[in-house]
């Protein structure tokens, strides 16, 4: 949970301390909200290269941490809503490289699972404040959205992802059917 | 640390122990590789691919300009009007 409440570092003169620093944390930022490793590992080295670009524009208002993960989060949603404007163009058109729906990401644990149940939105506000520690406030700045917006699609989620946890631990077939059926739906 | 059951008899876990198992998923969570600086700085040499930020509204002002100039002669074309229909009433 590094988060940018570390020393701090300027991007502008000590980019590449901070790159090194924070690239685990902003990796698991982004891969809680796209769910596939290998598209977060290049969205991660993508949204570096767009702070580095803007690196002489950063405004010290927030701590380097929550602009590199704004930075990041932007990135990882447009990367999905791309995702999904491709999927809507004809095929010869446009051929996906991917064949996975927009937000129904491959679950593997229980906890990614409940994760795939969210919107990418909803993703983004829960690994902010639940694991990178960030304020609603902070989430809010980051985000461009109201607090109350961050702290409602924060319950939202939550709601969502306590009836995913309950329903994928039933010991007979009813937690999983439950489970793959909201998946089916969406 | 679980929640009440719900109607349905599922036991519902606490938010307290989401977000604990949330976060012990996600510390498990490790990029393959390693922070590639060299790479970074060779993306970054590249130029932009989005348009930069004075052109944005420019490219989205002509772009609705050609879609309302296509509407138009298509509308021109098949005499479709933009005002409502008259009614056709024979009266007696």
């Amino acid at each position: 949970m590094e988060g940018g409440r570390a020393g701090f570092l300027d991007p502008a003169t000590q980019f590449q301390e901070l790159y090194e620093r924070e690239f685990t944390a902003v990796f698991r930022t982004v891969l809680a909200i796209v769910l596939e490793p290998a598209a977060a590992e290049d969205l991660t080295q993508e949204a570096f290269v767009r702070a580095y670009r803007a690196r002489h524009r950063y405004q010290p208002t927030a701590p380097p941490g929550a602009w590199l993960h704004r930075i990041a989060v932007n990135t990882a949603i447009s990367h999905l809503r791309r995702a999904k404007l491709a999927r809507a163009l004809p095929a010869r058109l446009y051929l996906p490289p991917d064949r996975r729906e927009y937000d129904q990401a491959e679950a593997k644990g229980v906890v990614e699972l409940a994760l795939a149940a969210l919107t990418p939105k909803l993703r983004a506000a829960v690994v902010l404040h639940y694991y990178q520690g960030f304020t609603r406030d902070e989430i809010a700045g980051m985000l461009g959205i109201p607090a109350g917006t961050v702290a409602s699609r924060i319950a939202k989620a939550m709601v969502i992802m306590r009836r995913e946890l309950a329903a994928s631990e039933q010991p007979d077939d009813l937690g999983r059917s439950h489970s793959e059926g909201i998946l089916r739906e969406r | 640390m679980r929640g009440d059951p719900t109607g349905d008899g599922f036991a519902v876990p606490s938010e307290t122990d989401v977000a604990t198992r949330l976060r012990q998923e996600i510390d498990t969570w490790t990029p393959r590789s390693r922070p590639d600086w060299v790479d970074l700085l060779a993306r970054a040499a590249q130029a932009p691919r989005d348009l930069p930020r004075w052109a944005v509204y420019p490219a989205a002002s002509l772009a609705l300009a050609a879609i309302l100039m296509i509407a138009f002669l298509v509308m021109a074309s098949l005499n479709i009007s933009l005002g409502a229909t008259p009614v056709q009433s024979h009266l007696p």
